[in-house]
């Protein structure tokens, strides 16, 4: 991999109110804000950042977590690199709720291999002091459910945001690598062939 | 006048001319014409590279033969001529009857008119142009050049000429782009397509206009997509001249474009504009920012609810300052007229005949007493409605409920024929007289106005009140807006004073616009009446910053303050708080609407046309490239549309033809019988025919493509045309639309 600029998608999922949206307004613009409106369908937000060496573009995909905004919502899954699962530990449904999130990902999205896409679980409002999901819990739940790393944030307090998000990117970039050599050695056979054929004439 | 009857132009295109001239340049002999002419389209040979007609004068006798017949330029010589002609024939006017004309009518050509100290501007369209189109797009020129490059006199003086005249191009290119056949007839704004977006996108849409008002010095805003409104909280007038920023934006260099902003780092995609808001419009959107956004919940209704901050913010004004200053805001009430009490049918009007739905109207008062005609130069406070107190007068209130019919139960004839010589009521010779349409003997005319202004030189008082009296039987002030619909922000407010008495000097007021305006977009100007001196009219404009974000066709403009660009942060702060939303609701507008897919018209057996007053949406199966079937509908449409509004107690109209013309005679036939509500006025023979409803809130025309004709020649109930309502009426249900 060279040092060129690749354009990740990342796309927050989870129940309304979590704090998707300023999840990304966080790490993004550095910005808080209290009143944001519900989320309406989809919004995106881009980034630039380096990683290991990597200049990435990531694309943040926040969604409307309601489910009446589901029809708008899913027709964008497609194309995400990574997914980031997003609950509220003082919310223990939006926790128990990742389970759908999930399927309804690998189902939009269309994902071909669910064990190995890059799913990362994000618990956050962890400023809130009354919690209803510990730590514990959502740590067993992401290695029961395929070995996800699991992060605790504060959009409001800018806890452990960046982490979260450059962790993302990190998973993303790991399966790339492995993809390109795999993709690396098949396109050598293909492409030695035509080659000569070509020449020939 | 004579002189200059002989304007040829080139039916395809129906703006022909335009002209700025500025009268203090020639004053003396030996000044020369061409020093006065500041701005003339088509320009000159050398400026441009044409394609069509060319002008061709007889002016005193001698026939000038245009140099290049098939280009759309105007030697210089010919410029002086039009120019000369025009600027004498206002000239003349104005000296015989004291105020200029606002309309000039050629046998081939019309000219509206309007004055502003020196500068004069005629904007000459071809007769299909009505004349209220006319003189509404001359006010939408002159409106899109105020509010770009603020005051006339300010512009010409800071900026080159060249610059402006590059931007009156703009500013005539965009009027000619954006007007359709349909557009002209209704002033409509471009909606996207609201039955193929998801309402929770238009929610969307107002909801990041909302987070924007949470920002200080922020007003408001419109959110536009590939040129079409999505939602705007803006008044139709000041979105419409925000839909040319585009254009603008993108011929004028950069360096020009901000040249008052010295901010480099302004975020990707955005630009910051100084405009020029009207005092008012400024004032309304300054004061209740939370009122307008409470009430533009959605873009549905957000066009009608946002005219309404008017009316809370008048009555708190003082007398002194805004007077009857009103600006009609809203399309369905445009009009209210106060009637002497010679016609003694009206009960008294209280003020809350006034504040029909909370919206607020143009008004006028006129108080009838007795003594010499004196033109009041006090500014009478109609604002506040708990105040108005109208003697031995009454006001008819035409809303939506009752419009117009107040005026016939008045006992008022109204002619039935289309002439105005014909007319016998001065109501309605006000209102003949520009109905282009019918009055074809009078095809020469000129109609000479009175122009507020003129008679009350009180300039802070926008709309005059004329205390008239003398002997006045029935006197009518019928105070107007000045329409302008779709692009135009200005607001005339106008008294009228109309007599039929001829012993008194008969005041004629500005009145043209009634109707289309009434209906059309709702503008309202009452800048152009002020604009008597420069100074007065700049004082009328405000400076505010346009915030522009263009991301990928979605563009979100926003009204705000001139401190709004000094805060530091604060573009940065608008920037991040509605970037992510509006790339989502780009990327979702363009799943739903491609944006080339406007042109998938389904030719079905019937052509129609509804036009939503109060979401100023145009609705129409017509494809945009008009076949001759279109341009029938659309002549008759135009035609029908100008009786609707003249008569708005009209219901009904059905109109037939057997010669592949509507004939207007129809029409006037219909007039005649208006006492009646629903009115069908079906000519026997018939091979085609073109039904038309309207009532307060939408107008609508429907017509058969191919009609399976039957006519026995008598009015017989089996006859298709008999069936055409009916049919209407359910082919218009598919679309969404009971007229039932």
């Amino acid at each position: 991999m060279t040092a060129k600029s690749s354009l990740l998608k990342v796309i927050l999922l989870g129940d309304g109110g979590v704090g998707k949206s300023s999840l990304m307004n966080r790490y993004v613009t550095n910005k808080f804000d209290t009143q944001l409106f519900h989320t309406i369908g989809v919004e995106f937000l881009n980034k630039e950042l380096e990683v290991d060496n990597h200049s990435v573009t990531m694309q943040i995909w926040d969604t409307a977590g309601q489910e009446r905004f589901r029809s708008l919502r899913t027709p964008f899954y497609r194309g995400s690199d990574c997914c980031l699962l997003t609950f509220s530990v003082d919310d223990s449904q939006s926790f128990q709720n990742l389970n759908n999130w999930k399927k309804e990902f690998i189902y939009y999205a269309d994902v071909k291999d669910p064990d190995s896409f890059p799913f990362v679980v994000l618990g956050n409002k962890i400023d809130i002091l009354e919690r209803q999901v510990s730590e514990e819990e959502a740590q067993a739940w992401c290695r029961n459910n395929g070995n996800h790393p699991y992060f605790e944030t504060s959009a409001k307090d800018a806890t452990n945001v960046p982490a979260a998000f450059e962790d993302a990117v990190r998973r993303v970039l790991a399966i790339e690598d492995r993809t390109d050599q795999l993709i690396h050695t098949d396109m050598v056979n293909l492409n030695r062939k035509p080659k000569p054929s070509s020449s020939c004439c | 006048m004579a002189s200059t009857d002989c304007v040829q132009h080139r039916s395809s295109t129906w703006l022909s001319y335009f002209l700025l001239y500025d009268a203090s340049k020639v004053k003396g002999e030996c000044d020369l014409t061409r020093d006065g002419i500041k701005y003339f389209h088509p320009p000159q040979p050398q400026e441009r590279g044409g394609s069509e007609a060319a002008l061709s004068n007889r002016i005193r006798g001698e026939r000038l033969e245009p140099p290049c017949r098939d280009t759309r330029e105007t030697d210089i010589d010919q410029q002086e001529l039009l120019c000369g002609q025009v600027a004498g024939v206002v000239r003349c006017m104005t000296e015989i009857i004291s105020s200029p004309p606002t309309l000039i009518r050629l046998r081939k050509l019309k000219f509206a008119i309007r004055i502003h100290g020196d500068f004069l501007w005629a904007l000459g369209c071809s007769m299909e142009v009505t004349d209220i189109s006319c003189k509404k797009y001359l006010d939408d020129l002159i409106g899109l050049f105020r509010f770009y490059n603020g005051p006339l006199w300010r512009a010409y003086k800071v900026h080159p000429h060249q610059e402006l005249s590059d931007d009156w191009r703009i500013y005539l290119e965009y009027l000619q782009r954006i007007t359709t056949d349909l557009s002209r007839i209704f002033h409509s704004l471009n909606h996207v397509d609201k039955t193929k977006v998801d309402p929770l996108l238009l929610l969307k849409a107002t909801l990041i206009l909302q987070t924007c008002q949470r920002f200080p010095h922020v007003f408001a805003g419109c959110i536009l997509y590939n040129d079409r409104v999505v939602s705007t909280q803006l008044p139709p007038p000041l979105t419409s001249k925000i839909l040319v920023e585009r254009i603008y934006a993108y011929r004028r260099p950069p360096s020009l474009l901000n040249n008052f902003s010295d901010d480099p780092v302004l975020p990707d995609g955005v630009r910051l504009l100084e405009v020029f808001v009207k005092e008012q419009d400024a004032k309304s959107l300054c004061q209740y920012p939370v009122q307008w956004t409470t009430r533009v919940s959605s873009d549905v209704s957000g066009i009608t609810s946002s005219m309404s901050p008017e009316l809370e913010i008048h009555p708190s004004q003082s007398v002194s300052e805004s007077t009857l200053e009103k600006e009609n805001e809203n399309t369905a009430i445009p009009q209210i007229k106060v009637q002497g009490n010679a016609e003694g049918t009206g009960a008294p009007v209280t003020s809350e005949d006034l504040d029909v739905g909370g919206i607020a109207t143009d008004m006028a008062l006129h108080i009838p007493t007795s003594g010499v005609p004196v033109h009041s130069s006090s500014p009478v406070k109609v604002l506040n409605r708990h105040d108005l107190m109208v003697d031995q007068g009454r006001i008819t209130r035409t809303s939506p409920e009752i419009r117009s019919t107040d005026i016939h139960e008045a006992g008022i004839s109204l002619p039935s024929t289309g002439s105005v010589v014909a007319c016998v009521s001065t109501f309605e010779m006000d209102k003949q007289s520009f109905d282009s349409e019918s009055s074809t003997s009078e095809d020469s005319q000129v109609s000479f106005r009175h122009q507020p202004v003129e008679a009350c030189p009180s300039i802070s008082t926008p709309v005059p009140v004329e205390e008239h009296a003398k002997g006045v039987h029935h006197s009518e002030v019928i105070q107007r807006t000045e329409n302008i619909g779709a692009l135009g922000d200005h607001t005339e407010g106008y008294l009228e004073l109309r007599s039929n008495n001829t012993d008194n000097s008969v005041v004629f007021s500005e009145s043209t616009d009634l109707n289309l305006s009434i209906k059309s977009s709702t503008d309202t100007d009452w800048t152009l009446t002020l604009d008597s001196s420069p100074p007065v009219s700049s004082s009328k404009l405000v400076k505010l910053t346009l915030y522009v974000h263009n991301v990928k066709g979605l563009v979100l403009s926003l009204l705000a303050g001139m401190h709004f660009k000094y805060e530091k942060g604060l573009v940065q702060d608008v920037y991040d708080g509605t970037l992510a939303a509006l790339n989502g609701l780009e990327v979702h507008l363009k799943e739903t609407m491609p944006p080339n897919s406007h042109n998938s018209v389904t030719k079905t057996a019937y052509s129609f046309t509804h036009y939503d007053f109060i979401q100023n949406i145009l609705t129409a199966n017509l494809p945009s490239s008009s076949s001759a079937h279109d341009l029938l509908f659309l002549r008759a449409a135009s035609l029908i549309n100008t009786d609707f509004n003249l008569y708005p107690s009209l219901k009904e109209i059905t109109v037939s033809s057997h010669t592949g013309t509507f004939l207007h005679s129809t029409l006037q036939v219909a007039h005649s019988s208006r006492s009646q509500h629903l009115l069908s006025a079906t000519t026997r023979n018939a091979s085609s025919a073109l039904y038309a409803c309207q009532s307060t809130v939408h107008q609508t025309y429907f017509q058969q493509l191919a009609p399976p004709n039957r006519n026995s020649g008598y009015p017989d109930p089996q006859d298709s045309a008999f069936h055409l309502p009916s049919k209407a009426k359910q082919k218009l249900l598919k679309h969404g639309f009971n007229l039932l």
